[in-house]
């Protein structure tokens, strides 16, 4: 079965932080947990927008901040996608 | 002149490379103009260059109270050269419209490298109503 939306982002964020994506859960923190810096957030955007085939806003970025943040935005973006 | 806030930053040169490499052109398109890649790019080695531009990037951020996603875009503000080679900044659209709200306002910048590391400094000023 293909991966789904969680496990994908939960593997993009695994790789650029280098850790076990099983380790990841909804409410690790990108800041407090996993360390992210800002070179780190811009990685993270290229990273989703190529995986998604998204655009990512910076400001839109800014405002998640647990890994569970992060999957219910991309979720959120791919759905708007679709209706489009 | 009134100092209205200060910047500063300092990146590893590798790591910059290493993300280079890993996000490859929507990575560097998202931080720099096609004129700073270009420039960048010119040099035997391009990124002590890019690397520096982004610590400039950044310091500049730190000196307006703001982060990535606080509503400059890193895009926005582009850094160029003078012809004795000092880096100044060209406020492009995000950035414009903030320095336009401070009437008169002004970002001074420096950088440096060394083999490892690239450093840089912003300071923005407001123009004292006085000076005219």
């Amino acid at each position: 079965m293909a991966e789904d939306v969680e496990a994908r982002s939960k593997r993009i964020i695994a790789e650029q932080f280098g850790v076990d994506p099983e380790e990841l859960t909804y409410e690790t923190h990108l800041v407090r947990d996993l360390l992210m810096e800002s070179l780190d957030k811009i990685e993270l955007i290229a990273a989703f927008e190529e995986e998604f085939d998204l655009e990512i806003p910076e400001e839109e970025a800014e405002q998640n901040v647990t890994v569970g943040q992060v999957i219910e935005y991309i979720k959120k973006k791919l759905s708007s996608k679709e209706a489009t | 002149m009134i100092v209205k806030g200060v910047g500063v930053d300092i990146i590893s040169i590798e790591r910059f490379k290493r993300s280079v490499e890993r996000g490859g052109r929507k990575f560097l398109e998202r931080i720099f103009t096609k004129e700073e890649i270009e420039y960048c790019f010119s040099m035997g080695d391009p990124y002590p260059h890019l690397a520096g531009r982004f610590c400039v990037k950044e310091a500049v951020l730190k000196s307006l109270g703001l982060g990535i996603g606080g509503g400059v875009k890193l895009r926005d503000i582009e850094v160029c050269l003078d012809k004795c080679g000092r880096p100044y900044i060209n406020a492009r659209g995000s950035l414009r419209g903030f320095m336009d709200k401070m009437a008169g306002g002004h970002i001074f910048v420096s950088m440096s490298h060394s083999e490892d590391y690239a450093v840089a400094v912003a300071i923005l000023t407001e123009r004292d109503r006085k000076e005219g």
